[in-house]
């Protein structure tokens, strides 16, 4: 019953509206020495009252569409009102005459009320449309408030979902050029060096590993990811180890420090595929974390400018996209250019417990 | 049978290992030079005419297509690269192939076939000691906004001057060539291509009717539809090559 009631506003409302209503003109009634006759205006109210709006109700949900409201849906509204109240006097005045065959009193006191004035007729004819317009505004008025507030959550609940799916389809991943490129570097290596292909077929592998199982998580711990960020680079450099140097300095504060995961090793595709690499000399780069109060900070430092190319900007878009959706405005990610090193800088806020699924 | 020259330009020393071990396995194929980026790779096309270049797309700094644009003429090119099909997608007429890298020895060995059947049907003209101007069989890289053709110059139908550039139409294409048509008309071979006129290279080959015109001049259709119309000069000149 209860179940039955909270999932059905209507009937609460209708029921306490009516019964509140009922009390409220039996208690205005000036001559209500007679208890019948207040029984039977409290009925007449309540009984009656729920009987017919309940019909008008029924009569509105079949011909009335509120989507396409005009002056037609308008005139069939009021054509239902002028009917509910019409039903409604007549009713009242069978509840008037069934109360009377009860009891013998009220019969004759309401019969005589209603024969002997007719403006009383007119009264409660003009008072029960009054109700029933009432009744109908209201109806439509927590009618609209229910279903805005449903829509505004389905709004809400498909903004959370459009968030997250576009948070999977930004979700840092190996880049599947670099995937294809380095199985090509390693077939080819094979033909030099069996032992090293294998390591770097291994560390490939890892590399993939890490990419497929952390693309549905959203955190992982600093020292982690740099575990790939050398994977990475020992690829990347897959052909002369000796190419460029590679310093990291991580602050031991920061090592357990949770980051969206792929974000430090796409600063290090930047430095290295958009970076170093396009330079035919010996190039460096350099990672650094630091802790500054609430916020950590993660440069990549490397030497020469960065490429011009599309795939570059596209790149750096994706980053700036994912730290937008899952920080606003408090993560930052920038590219400067200072004394012939390219330096690539994040600014993640910390959040000492885990962030929240989106 | 004569040997295949082949150019391999690649940035990856490893991948240029790769594809050497693959060639390997057809001793038709001479590898005559490698470059490892598009600027060396252009010297060495130059100076060795191959017949084959396979050409890796997606290189540092210059890639590919910068090369073939930077070329007059292009060898029979095959593609190799590790992902970005979608570059090739581009290409809307084109007479070559490509192979996704790390490559499969059968898939390497049907593009060779390929290649071999393009130079066979193609190669049995010997190629004049004139190497100054393009022949018939020769192709060139056009690159047009986002899309890409390596037309044989056979196939040209018209070239025309649109502003300080050149439209070339080819079967119902007719992308811009950037390129002034002197230019152009240098490179042509001088027995099919005729200027009819201040703005138009013709190919003889590809016209369907001649009517005369007024003033001395003459009209031509070309099989693609298109009209030109020939200058009285020229006329006379086209008359003549053409014995009428």
């Amino acid at each position: 019953m209860i179940k039955f009631l909270t999932k059905n506003p209507f009937w609460i409302v209708q029921i306490i509206g009516w019964f509140v209503s009922g009390l409220f003109v039996a208690s205005a009634n000036k001559s209500g020495s007679n208890i019948q006759a207040l029984f039977f205006l409290f009925g007449s109210i309540f009984i009656v009252g729920i009987f017919s709006t309940s019909l008008l109700r029924a009569y509105l949900k079949k011909f009335v569409s509120v989507e396409k409201i005009g002056i037609k849906q308008i005139a069939i509204i009021f054509l239902g009102i002028f009917l509910t109240t019409i039903s409604w006097f007549l009713l009242n005045f069978c509840f008037g005459y069934l109360v009377g065959l009860l009891v013998d009193s009220v019969d004759l006191h309401v019969k005589k009320n209603f024969l002997d004035s007719p403006n009383i007729g007119l009264f409660v004819f003009i008072l029960n449309l009054f109700l029933i317009i009432i009744w109908t505004v209201l109806y439509y008025g927590i009618k609209m408030l229910i279903d805005y507030n449903r829509s505004r959550i389905d709004r809400l609940r498909l903004r959370d979902k459009i968030k997250q799916e576009q948070l999977n389809i930004l979700k840092g991943h190996i880049n599947p050029e670099f995937m294809f490129t380095s199985l090509n570097n390693i077939k080819g290596l094979m033909l030099e060096d069996v032992s090293d292909s294998r390591n770097k077929l291994t560390q490939l592998a890892e590399l993939l590993r890490y990419s497929l199982t952390k693309n549905n998580i959203n955190t992982v711990l600093l020292e982690e990811e740099i575990a790939y960020v050398y994977n990475f680079i020992e690829l990347v450099f897959i052909e002369n180890k000796t190419a460029s140097t590679i310093e990291c300095h991580i602050d031991e504060a920061t090592k357990k420090l949770e980051i969206p995961p792929m974000l430090l090793l796409n600063m290090i595709e930047l430095a290295t595929k958009h970076g170093v690499l396009l330079h035919n000399v010996k190039g460096e780069i350099f990672i650094h974390s630091e802790r500054r109060e609430d916020q950590l900070f993660l440069t990549v430092t490397h030497s020469g400018a960065s490429s011009p190319k599309s795939q570059r900007k596209v790149l750096e878009k994706s980053i700036q996209q994912r730290l937008k959706l899952l920080y606003k405005e408090e993560a930052h990610f920038s590219r400067t250019f200072k004394e012939g090193h390219t330096i690539l800088e994040l600014v993640l806020p910390i959040i000492e417990e885990k962030i929240t699924e989106v | 049978m004569k040997k295949i020259k082949t150019v391999i330009v690649e940035d990856s020393r490893l991948a240029r290992n790769e594809i050497k071990e693959l060639l390997k396995q057809h001793p038709e194929l001479e590898l005559i030079g490698e470059a490892e980026n598009v600027d060396e790779g252009f010297e060495l096309i130059n100076a060795s005419k191959p017949d084959l270049l396979l050409l890796d797309i997606n290189m540092p700094e210059k890639d590919g297509f910068e090369l073939l644009e930077m070329l007059d003429e292009v060898p029979i090119t095959v593609f190799t690269t590790a992902f970005d099909e979608y570059a090739i997608k581009s290409f809307e007429y084109n007479a070559l192939d490509y192979l996704l890298k790390p490559i499969n020895d059968k898939r390497f060995s049907q593009a060779m076939d390929k290649v071999k059947a393009t130079l066979e049907k193609s190669g049995t003209e010997e190629v004049p000691a004139n190497t100054e101007r393009l022949t018939e069989s020769s192709q060139i890289f056009i690159k047009d906004g986002e899309k890409c053709w390596l037309v044989k110059i056979g196939d040209i139908l018209l070239i025309e001057i649109v502003g300080n550039y050149s439209r070339v139409y080819f079967q119902d294409q007719k992308p811009m060539l950037y390129k002034s048509l002197n230019q152009v008309e240098e490179k042509l071979p001088v027995e099919n291509f005729f200027r009819v006129n201040r703005q138009q290279i013709i190919n003889m080959n590809h016209i369907k009717n001649v009517v005369p015109w007024f003033n001395g001049k003459l009209k031509l259709s070309m099989n693609n539809g298109e009209e030109v119309e020939v200058s009285r000069r020229q006329s006379y000149i086209f008359k003549d090559r053409m014995s009428f």
